[in-house]
Parts: C-alpha cells; sequence; structure tokens
C-alpha cells in the first residue's frame, strides 16, 4: 500500500479546488425591444437591469475580474452594450461594446468578495438596421483570475 | 489502490481544478427592432400675396425658413401631403398652396406639388435614414381672379408611407 497516502492528497487538492470563484445570475434581462425614435436622429436604444453575484475564494495575493461575450454575433446596425457595477476597490469597465470575443466588465475584484451587483443591457440600433425580428442572444459571463 | 487507479483520480481531479479556475454564467437577451417612421415640420408658415408687378398677375408668397426631419427604418419611403379637410378643405378658388420639399440623402424630390384634399407625392425613395433640418418651401398663388380673401387657415398633413 505504498500509494495509501495519495488519496488524502487528491482530496484536498479537490477541496482547494471547489473553494474558487463563482459568478452566477438570477434569470435573464427583460426583453429589448427598440421602437422610437427623436425624430431625425437615430433610434431610441433601450435598456434592462439584471444581478449579477460573485464570490471570490481567499489565496493572498489574487485578484479577479468579470467578463462578458457573446456567443454569436448580432445584426448589422444593432448593437448589444453592458455596464456592470463594481464593488469597492475594483473597477467597472463602464459600457462595453459586446462582442463575440471576450472583454473585461469589471476588473481588480479583491479576495474573499461576496458582491451583488447589477448588469445593464443596453440595445443599440441604427435605421440601417432596418427593422429586425425578435431574436435572441447569449452572453457568457465568466469570473476568471486577474491580471 | 494500484498506480494506474490512482493516475486516473489524479486526472479526474486535475479536470475539476482546471474547471475551476474560471466560472461562467449565462444569460440570455432577447431583442427586436420595430419599424420606425417619423416625420416633422419645423413649424406654421403664414403666406400673404399682398404685391404685383403692374399688368401680371400677384406675386406668389413663398415661405421661408421651414424645415422637415425624417427618421426612417425601413425602404421605399414617401412623404406626401394633403390638405385636411377638418381645416377647410381644399383652397379658394383661383389660389393655389404647393409644397416643395427637398429630399434627404436618400430619396428624390418630386419638386413643387400643388396641396389639396387629395395626398400629393412630394418625396419619394427614402430608404433609412435620419436627418433634419431640411428644407421645405409653401407657396401661396392667387390670381386676380380670387379677389380678396380675408385671413383663413388651412393644415397640411404631411405623411410617411411605403409605396413608389
Amino acid at each position: 500500500m505504498q500509494y495509501a497516502w495519495m488519496p488524502a492528497v487528491l482530496l484536498a487538492l479537490a477541496s482547494r479546488a471547489v473553494a474558487s470563484q463563482t459568478i452566477t445570475v438570477p434569470g435573464n434581462p427583460s426583453a429589448l425591444i427598440v421602437t422610437a425614435a427623436v425624430i431625425g436622429a437615430q433610434p431610441t436604444p433601450v435598456s434592462s437591469s439584471t444581478n449579477y453575484s460573485i464570490t471570490t475564494p481567499n489565496p493572498a495575493g489574487r485578484t479577479y475580474k468579470v467578463t462578458a461575450q457573446l456567443t454569436a454575433a448580432l445584426p448589422a446596425g444593432v448593437s448589444i452594450v453592458a455596464t456592470a457595477t463594481a464593488p469597492a476597490g475594483a473597477s467597472s469597465a463602464g459600457a462595453i461594446t459586446l462582442s463575440t470575443t471576450a472583454q473585461d466588465l469589471v476588473t481588480n475584484l479583491s479576495r474573499s468578495l461576496n458582491y451583488t451587483g447589477t448588469i445593464t443591457y443596453q440595445l443599440v440600433a441604427t435605421v440601417a438596421a432596418g427593422v429586425v425580428s425578435s431574436q435572441t442572444r447569449n452572453v457568457t459571463l465568466t469570473i476568471l483570475r486577474f491580471p | 489502490m494500484n498506480a494506474g487507479r490512482i493516475l486516473a483520480a489524479m486526472a479526474l481531479l486535475t479536470g475539476a481544478a482546471t474547471a475551476a479556475t474560471a466560472q461562467t454564467a449565462t444569460q440570455t437577451v432577447t431583442f427586436a427592432v420595430n419599424a420606425i417612421n417619423r416625420i416633422s415640420i419645423s413649424g406654421p408658415a403664414s403666406l400673404t400675396v399682398n404685391t404685383a408687378n403692374a399688368g401680371s398677375q400677384p406675386t406668389d408668397a413663398v415661405s421661408s425658413g421651414i424645415t422637415w426631419a425624417i427618421t426612417t427604418n425601413q425602404s421605399s419611403q414617401k412623404v406626401t401631403a394633403e390638405l385636411t379637410a377638418a381645416s377647410g378643405g381644399n383652397m379658394p378658388a383661383n389660389t393655389t398652396l404647393s409644397a416643395d420639399m427637398t429630399a434627404p440623402s436618400v430619396g428624390t424630390s418630386d419638386g413643387a406639388q400643388s396641396l389639396s384634399t387629395t395626398p400629393a407625392r412630394l418625396v419619394s425613395g427614402i430608404t433609412k435614414v435620419a436627418q433634419s433640418g431640411i428644407a421645405l418651401s409653401l407657396t401661396l398663388h392667387a390670381d386676380v381672379s380670387a379677389g380678396t380673401i380675408s385671413s383663413t387657415t388651412r393644415d397640411v398633413l404631411y405623411t410617411v408611407t411605403t409605396g413608389p
């Protein structure tokens, strides 16, 4: 039984893995439908807000960030802008136009953090977009170590 | 426990640890853009015919400073104008009110068109444009046979619709 000590070591490693950062969302934002414009100007953007919750583990010297990306591109002339609030000590990247490339929403999240914030999604459409029938896009929010 | 089982267990746990380095959540965003067709005119016009070159019909009165604006996210739109029945309908005999609407960046003007209670097309071929400050002029023409007409008003209804 020369490997008898191994299970304990592996379980210890597994326990450390479980204690990692997490991000959850309670649901989806309400539908974003552009319906109006100031005459002579581009259509008026519409917004919807939801919450997001994050926890970070305790290891010293670590910080984290939240990124967002679309899983599929948007129609031409249409964009979705995301803005996330940040806890004290962290930094919101402000209004980010989402794409299929992950972009930082919030950075410099501290360790041992338990925070619930707001993400506001804004739909922006130019007249060039034309009429766009109802459709959906998934936004993937990821929390990972930073930098 | 043999070495193979231990290695398998290590592989599983290593995978778990790797997956735990980045956590994700997904939100579904539902969106749509409805048809938008809006038009506005900058303000009322006051037109008075009050002079003539001797030997000719009275000189037309032409508005100044009127502009219009439009936002449409659709294609092949046109602007029509008509006199509303509620405001008195057609013009008095021997007078004509005409409108000349400059086209936006995408579209074609029909030039000056006489207005009546039947819609007259002023601009066509408007496609997906948001623009303001576009020129519009109204012209009042009165023959001498119209005689003297006391101050009266007509409402002009401008409409954006799909069509040639």
